[in-house]
């Protein structure tokens, strides 16, 4: 069996294109792993170096730090000292302050009440006086009103019974007026009325 | 049927003539023997010559009596005294004659209105006593009398 020669020199192109592809993927991933190699060692570099600078940051911190605070305890122990004298010296001129204010202050207080209580007892003893004169003037000043009063009462009530016995003896006399009237009148005269009555209303348009 | 309402001058004995009638009608025919009449209805009977045999003569007495005792009108009148018989008589003759034919008189006795007479007649009221004037007379000069008192 014969291979026609278009087939292999198709089989023999199509080798050298894949090898070609091959070579080319081959290049490329060396190129890539070069690369990858050079970024890693570069980031470790960098990592590096940033730890070194991070410990000497944090060396130096802790030294601060450290004359921080013993310069802090110095100073506190020293305020300390300080306050605690100070707090002596404050207490003592707070109370000696103090008890000037409070000696000052009661003795205007006793000299106030000194002066208020003489001036009360002035004043009371002139109201007193005042106020015997006044309630002696005032109780024959209602002595006076009450007679007044007790004087328009009566002249009051008198009115009141005048005119209520008049009225009594209006009425009094009205019923006695009218029982002698109705006595004086026989039967005879009693039923002309009564007529004179019937006739006056006719006239009149009452019936 | 005139005449029967001429002898019935008040109120009082046209009720009790009513009263008699509705009695009568009730019991007439079912009584036995001989049922006395008031001095008024026997009047009427009389004058009237009504047969109390005949049941619907009768009837029809009564009938008319109670259709026309239901026609009269009556006039309060109050007065201080009670008036005679005559009076109430005359008075009432007065009346049918000047004011109203079917009038009757219903007596009301009030001394405290002295004399005169207070009249109440269809709606209207008129006090003509010598009580009422007098109060107005005190009334008018109730201040000159307490001047004097």
């Amino acid at each position: 069996m014969l291979i026609d020669p278009i087939f292999f020199y198709i089989f023999l192109i199509t080798i050298f294109f894949l090898a070609a592809v091959l070579v080319i993927v081959v290049w490329t991933q060396i190129l890539f792993f070069k690369k990858f190699s050079a970024v890693k060692k570069e980031n470790l570099q960098l990592k590096s170096s940033l730890i070194n600078e991070e410990a000497e940051i944090l060396k130096n911190a802790r030294e601060k730090g450290e004359r921080i605070i013993t310069s802090a305890l110095k100073q506190a122990v020293q305020i300390e000292n300080t306050a605690q004298m100070n707090q002596k010296e404050f207490s003592e001129l707070l109370n000696k302050e103090l008890n000037q204010v409070i000696k000052k202050y009661s003795d205007q207080l006793e000299e106030n009440s000194r002066k208020a209580l003489s001036s009360y007892q002035k004043s009371l003893s002139g109201q007193m006086e005042k106020n015997i004169k006044s309630s002696s003037d005032s109780a024959e000043d209602f002595e006076r009103a009450l007679l007044s009063s007790m004087e328009a009462e009566i002249e009051k009530q008198k009115t009141e019974r005048l005119v209520r016995l008049s009225e009594q003896i209006f009425g009094v006399l009205q019923d006695a007026s009218k029982e002698v009237l109705n006595r004086s009148l026989n039967l005879s005269a009693h039923e002309d009325l009564i007529t004179e009555a019937l006739e006056k209303a006719k006239r009149n348009g009452g019936l | 049927m005139k005449q029967y309402l001429e002898i019935i001058y008040t109120k009082p004995e046209a009720d009790n003539l009513l009263a008699e009638i509705e009695e009568l009608e009730r019991n007439l025919f079912r009584l036995s023997g001989r049922v006395s009449f008031s001095p008024l209805l026997s009047q009427l009977v009389q004058e009237q010559g009504v047969d109390l045999k005949i049941k619907s003569q009768v009837n029809e007495f009564f009938e008319t009596l109670k259709n026309e005792l239901s026609k009269l009108v009556v006039l309060d009148l109050t007065v201080a005294i009670k008036p005679s018989a005559e009076f109430l008589a005359r008075t009432c003759h007065w009346l049918r004659a000047e004011i109203d034919q079917k009038a009757i008189l219903d007596i009301k006795v009030d001394p405290s209105i002295v004399a005169g007479a207070i009249i109440s007649f269809k709606g209207k009221y008129r006090d003509l006593s010598v009580g009422k004037k007098l109060e107005e007379w005190f009334e008018e000069k109730k201040e000159e009398i307490n001047n004097k008192l």
